[in-house]
């Protein structure tokens, strides 16, 4: 039993890593520093629904810091691990109370916090407060781009993994 | 469940709606240079595009009749050969243009245009002449020098004309009744800085016009408008410094051959027709601050704001309301003139 | 009870998403704007944003009426220099308002704000 859940969490982590370097590649869709899919945020909602608390923070404390020494840098990785933060703070207990179903409800709230946390760092790090007004458009994008990780991920735990 | 389903759709909804919002009304731009200036034309209905292909075509043909940059163009020719046959809008033009400068008792004149090409103002290589020089030249100035017989054009006594004081304005009037004959019920026309529209905006609302500080990109304020031409005049487009550090502005005064020294700094002009507006604005501004309350007061038509040196904005009744001045701008006081 | 959850959930995410989207409507309402374009002769040959934060970039425009070269910084956007006789494109300096484009009119070059949509804006400036 251990073992089984050590190695799905080993791939779980490995494939959040792989789908973050992937993004990491894709050119940006829109001309706004922050805006990108978030697309690894599928794993962290699967963990969430499929593990503990504490092991879901592990993959995706071990995705960050992976991700970082994957094409990633100390102040992209500020950044993530803030939004990653707030994110994990609004999605986990939302995961304990919202059947799978629902799951895209907890995503757009999770990518939400997630710019918050984001704008939050940008703003103590540059010290430039005027930055806030970035957080309606990168907002209505986690929304977009929170609406699209949730609805794969409840397709995946619904269909590919529950089964 | 439902309501699941319901906020769902609600989300869609407004995301076609935020994206739609612009695109309802159909509205078409051109961006063209001509007349030594750099213009846009929007015009928004079905028939917009059409109309505004034309539109940029008949810009370019006025330019081309009306250019004294141009050697070939017909002011060209009648400017160097003293007579020279002329096409019916030219004529027109040219009528205009007199009919102008009797209204104005002369304050605007296109036969200043040796003293402009004497201050160097044609070519950028600015100079101040002599006052003999000046004296001379005045001679030549006088829309009575002008006459016009069945398709031909004659100067006498070697004046010279250039129309670039109410050339845009008539062209900006062509334009929009183009576009008006082409079924086009809203449309903001602005060449280099002559301000034209016809009707109101697409929404129905009227159309916001700003009007440039001469000290800088900032605004004075803002007017709203629907149907009306918004033109201004100031010295700050071409403006030299002598080696005795006089700052001479581009407009010539008609009277005095010298650029206009009065108080006068910025003059808009809010009128029906661009032609009228476009000569007015330089008319004024010869005039200065007193003459030209005087002179609305006379004859009305119109509506003016004008800057003075001390920051003071004389603005006329009929446009006060639609006036907004800018926050912060260079506008120290407003100052209205009443009837 | 759990419907109740998933109605404040839904309730909670349409509220963050308008606010959002009503953020953004202000934010591209303001003055000026995040993006610009060089215009020349009437196609727009650039469109990026409107600073460069670190090393500014470099765009030349050149064409058969001549060359000027538009800086992109921190500051914003100018034309650092051009072989123009007036110089009034370099003069005139960095591009600060929404509807004062910095024009080369000799070589027809515009630099302005990419429209957005707004009201605070006059639709036109006479000048």
């Amino acid at each position: 039993m251990k073992t089984r859940k050590l190695t799905a969490m080993a791939l779980m982590t490995g494939a959040a890593l792989m789908i973050h370097y992937v993004e990491s590649l894709l050119p940006a869709l829109v001309p706004v520093p922050g805006v990108k899919p978030g697309l690894a945020n599928i794993v962290t909602l699967l963990a969430l629904y499929m593990f503990a608390p504490r092991d879901a923070l592990l993959i995706v404390a071990a995705r960050l810091i992976l991700g970082a020494f994957v094409g990633g840098s100390f102040s992209a990785l500020l950044y993530a691990a803030a939004g990653s933060a707030v994110s994990l703070a609004v999605m986990l207990p939302l995961s304990r109370v919202l059947p799978p179903r629902y799951m895209y409800l907890a995503s757009i709230l999770g990518a939400a916090g997630h710019n918050l946390g984001q704008i939050a760092v940008a703003v103590a790090v540059t010290r430039t407060p005027s930055l806030v007004v970035y957080l309606p458009v990168l907002t209505l994008s986690g929304c977009i781009a929170g609406a699209f990780t949730g609805f794969c991920a409840s397709f995946a735990y619904l269909r590919l993994i529950k089964k | 469940m439902k309501l699941n389903k319901i906020a769902l759709w609600g989300m869609a909804l407004l995301m076609a709606l935020s994206l739609s919002a612009c695109t309802k009304n159909k509205s078409e731009t051109r961006e063209l240079f001509a007349m030594d200036t750099y213009m846009t034309l929007t015009a928004c209905g079905d028939s917009a595009d059409k109309a505004l292909d034309d539109a940029v075509r008949l810009i370019n043909e006025n330019d081309a009749r009306w250019s004294v940059t141009r050697p070939e163009s017909e002011l060209s020719h009648l400017n160097a050969q003293k007579s020279a046959a002329v096409s019916e809008e030219t004529k027109r033009l040219l009528g205009r243009a007199s009919e102008m400068s009797a209204f104005t008792d002369g304050a605007f004149d296109p036969t200043v245009y040796p003293l402009v090409k004497a201050w160097g103002f044609t070519t950028g290589a600015h100079w101040v002449p002599g006052d003999s020089e000046i004296r001379s030249l005045l001679d030549l100035v006088g829309m009575e020098k002008l006459s016009l017989s069945g398709a031909e054009a004659s100067l006498s006594g070697g004046a010279q004309i250039d129309l670039g004081g109410i050339a845009k304005g008539y062209t900006g009037d062509m334009v929009l009744s183009l576009l008006r004959k082409a079924g086009v019920k809203s449309a903001i026309v602005n060449l280099g800085g002559n301000v034209q529209t016809l009707g109101s905006k697409p929404d129905g609302s009227a159309w916001r016009i700003g009007i440039r500080s001469p000290y800088g990109s900032s605004l004075l304020g803002t007017v709203e408008v629907r149907n009306m031409c918004v033109i201004t005049s100031g010295a700050y487009e071409r403006s030299f410094t002598a080696p005795d550090g006089t700052v001479y502005g581009h407009i010539i005064s008609p009277f005095t051959g010298r650029p206009v020294q009065n108080a006068c700094v910025s003059s808009t002009v809010v009128a029906e027709e661009g032609a009228t507006a476009d000569a007015l604005s330089t008319a004024l501004f010869v005039m200065g601050p007193e003459k030209a309350a005087e002179f609305w007061k006379a004859h009305g038509g119109f509506e003016f704001l004008m800057l003075d040196d001390q920051g003071t904005l004389y603005v006329t009744e009929g446009i006060l309301s639609s006036f907004t001045p800018a926050n912060g701008g260079d506008v120290k006081t407003v100052c209205e003139i009443k009837r | 009870m759990r419907n109740k959850t998933v109605r404040a959930c839904i309730f909670a995410v349409l509220a963050v998403f308008l606010l959002a989207l009503a953020g953004t409507v202000l934010t591209l309402r303001r003055d000026g704007g995040e993006s610009i374009e060089i215009v020349s002769d009437g196609t727009v040959v650039y469109s990026g944003p409107a600073k460069a934060e670190g090393e500014p970039v470099y765009v030349p425009v050149q064409t058969e009426r001549g060359m000027n070269l538009v800086r992109i910084d921190a500051e914003g956007v100018c034309v650092e220099s051009a072989d123009c006789p007036g110089q009034e494109c370099v003069s005139s300096g960095y591009l600060k308002s929404a509807y004062l484009p910095v024009v080369c009119l000799p070589h027809r070059l515009v630099i302005r704000f990419a429209k957005t949509p707004g009201e605070g804006a006059p639709d036109a400036v006479s000048e």
